[in-house]
């Protein structure tokens, strides 16, 4: 198995029928250009799913799929059990939202914004918005354009949670962020998720950032999902395996030794062999180090940042606009 | 509706900049008679003057600002996200945005009009200025609306970056040019109809202008609605609704227009008929689904020949009943036509059209004869082979196999031409008459040799007194003048226009005819009675017929026989009676309870000139025996046998 196919299994079809957010077989094409293809999986209630992406995988699409803003091409995207594209007003009362853009209207102040939306949600806690806005220190009569990037990212955190909402969708929120606004708004997230254990559906590039919090990773490859699994699984299948080879001539090749691995990524370094692989167990490494001509090999854990990267591909683009 | 509402309220809140702005606007009308130092009834004018220059202004203004930024400013900046990733349904967003702009364009009017509506109790001077009421201002705020969704639709389609905008124009074309076609195959057939309307022109531009706001309203929802947050979505949608709407609303107007112009001859509703010549075939001019029509019939054999309704100006049968002409209006119209059209009847140049009545089944031809707008009357020359062309002082003859204008007459003088016939194919016959009626009168008999290409008067006839009948005899030899005034008849030779004769009437003058044998008939009557005196071609009295205590109120063409058929009324109720005079054994025989002769004012040649005994001598009116006096059907009755058809039953 190699990072070009899906290496977890996919969820159930049983187990995601009332999923808050799910897609199938979903397909956004742009004249020619394919954004995303044949996509599928679902986002269980209560956890928090990590969609990962490179700049251009399809990601925003994606996310506009599932918010009802897109039609795709083919597939479906669902919140709750329905079609998000017929019911989409209906829907998204329990639905917060941040956009990978703040669009709030530049002319509104932070109060207006929650005035406004007070009319349209059944549930708007008007309260929450200018205690999380106080805490933020953004200040809640200066008009949307006219506040930092930052601030008006926290300013749609604080909308996007008043509607105390079962699903949240958070478009890359992070994006263009300094690091303090970055930790702010994830740890203003974190603290609510501990409150009320609202399911989340999110994709950043932010990765350390959201290691502690997923609970279930898909990964966008090219428009299509090369994995989706959930987090600790993963983490414990995945290992970066060092080791120099005795057996080959020029020691710095390698042989055939890990064939008994799912490497996704082999790297000769001076010092020896460097792989990542997918279907790490103990009793596999035991043997592995009985091999002839496998010397001090050390296993280590991956972060989800360096799963990414071994899947992925490439180092991924940080604090980049993604182009929709 | 919460959402709906919302949406408004955002709407009018981002843009309440416009508010004030009106506000202080409507302090204008106010300042302007005091800076111009005016007084007296002249304030109120120019307040209200300037009020209302000012609120169309703002309004038009307003109405395209709204319309270029409702959706386009938010699409292109990609904050339609704002409002698709809440609870607002597509509808509520599409119906908020457009009523709060349409409520702002609102206040854009009535505000700057408020301080002048406070200060003159109202606007006394609105009808000098707009030419109507207030309906005017409310007709001028929906056009501004629609001006809004125009402005709307073009900012999407420039704006969306999308390549489809190039079709724009191209579809636009289309569309107008459709439209344009549509216009030229439909509304002549309306045209008579809409005569009949108070203001056509500008009801057409309503209409127009309502159905373009139906559609735009409709394009603009499904581009919201079906396009979101993308703005070539957006767009595409847009494109795909408008053009498809229009172009189907026009598609719809064709197969409109040619169930219009296909109705069976049973579905048209008759008013009027007129004998096409002697050989019977008649024009029948109807309603038939909602439109004008107009149809040349054959009485024999049923077969018809539709005329483009309202496109046709004027008719003429040659005088041997072989063809039939008809000068038509060219497609190719000018747009101004339109509103001349609804007012004045069509106006241009004229296709010629030619038919054989000799022949059923043959369609006619187009001529190349073209005729100006200026003419006025055309004569068909026997065998339909040439054309004569009446102008007010001119006569045109066409070739009209070649299309050639082989000769052009001028008469001069304060007269006009009144009548003109080919005696010959080589020859014309022309009547000149005064242009107004005055205490004297004046004929001129020319005539019009061809092939020499000369013209020469051949008598001139001067008269005094008042209202006159003029009866001419089916060989055009001689004319029954009819002086209603003195209460005479004059029997004069109709190329030299010399008196032959001059007879007294016996009582009020009904109607009159030369007959075959050259003798004259003349139907009068009084209060008590009506009867016929009949008179030798010298004006020498031959004897009377009494036609008993009953209006004469009509005279039909003379019979092989020398019978003439006369429809008589009661003196005091509505009972019709077709009687048979006799000039021959002078006497008097009843021929049907429920005919009357086809009157004369409908037919294209007079009775007077349709020979003795010919088809269209045969053709009645048929009434309900008993019932409506008006005419049911038409009806095919031979004096001489008695033979009686139905031809057409659903007059």
């Amino acid at each position: 198995m190699t990072g070009e196919t899906a290496v977890s299994q996919a969820t159930g079809r049983s187990a995601s029928d009332a999923a808050p957010a799910e897609v199938r077989g979903l397909t956004v094409r742009y004249g020619r250009a394919v954004a995303c293809e044949s996509v599928s999986f679902a986002v269980p209630a209560g956890g928090v799913y990590v969609l990962l992406g490179r700049n251009g995988a399809g990601k925003s699409s994606l996310v506009r799929c599932l918010l009802g803003e897109q039609k795709p091409q083919d597939g479906e995207a669902r919140l709750f059990g329905e079609s998000s594209w017929k019911h989409r007003a209906r829907l998204l009362a329990r639905v917060g939202v941040v956009p990978e853009e703040p669009d709030a209207p530049p002319a509104m102040t932070a109060l207006q914004i929650s005035n406004f939306c007070r009319r349209l949600y059944p549930a708007w806690d008007a309260e929450s918005v200018t205690r999380r806005l106080a805490r933020f220190g953004v200040p809640v009569k200066t008009p949307f354009g006219r506040l930092s990037k930052g601030q008006k990212g926290q300013v749609l955190l604080a909308m996007a949670l008043a509607p105390s909402p079962d699903l949240l969708v958070l478009d890359d929120p992070t994006l263009g962020l300094d690091v303090v606004a970055r930790r702010a708004f994830w740890e203003e997230l974190v603290e609510d998720l501990a409150d009320r254990g609202t399911t989340i559906f999110v994709t950043t590039h932010d990765l350390a950032a959201v290691e502690g919090i997923a609970t279930r990773v898909g990964i966008l490859k090219g428009g299509r999902l090369a994995l989706d699994e959930d987090v600790e699984p993963l983490k414990s299948r995945f290992r970066r395996i060092r080791y120099a080879n005795r057996m080959t001539e020029t020691r710095t090749e390698y042989g055939n030794e890990l064939d008994a691995f799912d490497a996704v990524k082999v790297q000769v370094r001076g010092w020896g062999i460097d792989a990542v692989v997918s279907d790490w167990t103990d009793e596999k490494f035991a043997r592995f180090r009985q091999i002839d001509g496998v010397e001090g090999a050390e296993a280590d854990a991956l972060t989800l940042e360096e799963i990414f990267v071994a899947v992925a591909g490439e180092e991924p683009a940080k604090a980049e606009g993604e182009k929709r | 509706m919460k959402a709906l509402l919302a949406v408004a309220r955002r709407e009018i809140g981002e843009r309440r900049f416009v508010l004030v702005a009106a506000a202080v606007a409507s302090v204008i009308p106010i300042l302007v008679p005091i800076v111009r130092q005016l007084s007296g009834d002249a304030v109120p004018i120019a307040r209200e003057m300037t009020a209302l220059i000012l609120a169309g202004t703002f309004g038009a203004g307003l109405a395209v600002a709204l319309g270029v930024s409702l959706f386009t400013a938010e699409l292109v900046s990609r904050r339609m996200g704002f409002y698709f990733s809440k609870p607002i349904s597509a509808g509520a967003l599409w119906a908020g945005k457009f009523l709060g702009a349409g409520f702002l364009v609102v206040a854009g009017i009535v505000i700057p009009l408020l301080p002048t509506l406070a200060l003159g109790r109202g606007l006394p001077h609105l009808r000098d200025f707009s030419g109507g009421s207030w309906s005017a201002i409310v007709t001028a705020g929906a056009e501004l609306l629609v001006l809004m969704l125009v402005s709307h639709a073009c900012a999407i389609a420039i704006r969306s970056q999308s390549r489809l905008a190039l079709f724009e124009l191209l579809a636009g074309a289309a569309v107008v040019l459709g439209a344009w076609a549509l216009f030229l195959r439909l509304i002549p057939v309306w045209m008579i109809l809409l005569r009949g309307v108070a203001d056509p022109a500008g009801r057409l531009v309503v209409y127009t202008t309502g159905v373009l706001a139906v559609v735009l309203l409709l394009a603009s929802y499904r581009a919201i609605a079906g396009g979101r947050t993308a703005p070539r979505i957006v767009h595409r949608r847009q494109f795909q609704t408008i053009w498809s709407a229009l172009g189907g609303t026009i598609a719809l107007g064709f197969l409109y227009s040619t169930w219009v112009l296909s109705t069976p001859l049973a579905a048209v509703n008759i008013l009027s008929i007129r004998a096409a010549g002697p050989s019977g075939w008649v024009w029948l001019e109807g309603i038939g689904r909602g439109a004008w029509d107009s149809i040349l019939f054959d009485t024999r054999s049923g077969a018809f020949e539709r005329l483009p309704a309202g496109r046709v100006k004027m008719t003429a049968v040659s005088q041997d009943g072989s063809s039939a002409a008809w000068a038509e209006l060219s497609r190719a119209v000018n747009p101004s036509w339109i509103f001349r059209m609804v007012s004045n009847g069509p106006t241009g140049a004229m296709l010629v059209k030619l038919r054989s009545l000799d022949r059923r089944s043959a369609p006619a031809v187009e001529t190349k004869a073209v005729l100006p707008a200026s003419v006025y009357s055309i004569a068909l020359s026997p065998g339909g082979t040439k054309l004569a062309a009446i102008e007010q002082q001119r006569l045109s003859v066409f070739d009209l196999k070649s299309g050639r204008l082989t000769g052009a007459f001028h008469f001069s003088g304060d007269q006009s031409i009144s009548d003109a016939w080919f005696e010959t194919a080589d020859r014309i016959r022309v009547f000149e008459r005064d242009t107004v009626e005055g205490p004297s009168w004046s004929l001129g008999s020319f005539e019009i040799d061809l092939a020499a290409r000369s013209l020469a008067g051949t008598g001139r006839l001067t008269l005094r007194g008042g209202s006159r009948r003029m009866i001419r005899s089916a060989s055009k030899d001689h004319l029954l003048i009819a002086d209603l005034v003195l209460g005479v008849v004059r029997v004069v030779d109709s190329r030299t226009l010399a008196v032959r004769s001059t007879i007294s009437l016996s009582g009020q003058f009904i109607d009159g005819a030369i007959r075959s044998d050259g003798g004259i008939l003349l139907l009068c009557e009084n209060d008590a009675q009506s009867w016929a005196d009949l008179y030798s071609s010298a004006g020498a009295t031959e004897g009377r017929i009494l036609l008993g205590q009953r209006h004469a109120t009509r005279l039909g063409v003379e019979s092989s026989t020398g019978l003439f058929p006369v429809s008589l009324r009661g003196l005091a109720q509505e009972e019709r009676t077709l009687v048979l005079i006799d000039s021959h054994s002078r006497s008097l025989r009843l021929a049907s309870q429920d005919l009357i002769p086809l009157p004369a004012s409908w037919l294209e040649i007079d009775p007077d000139d349709l020979p003795a005994g010919c088809e269209a001598s045969k053709l009645f009116f048929g009434l309900v025996p008993g019932g409506s006096p008006l005419p049911a059907s038409l009806v095919r009755f031979d004096p001489d046998t008695g033979e009686k058809r139905v031809v057409l039953g659903h007059l």
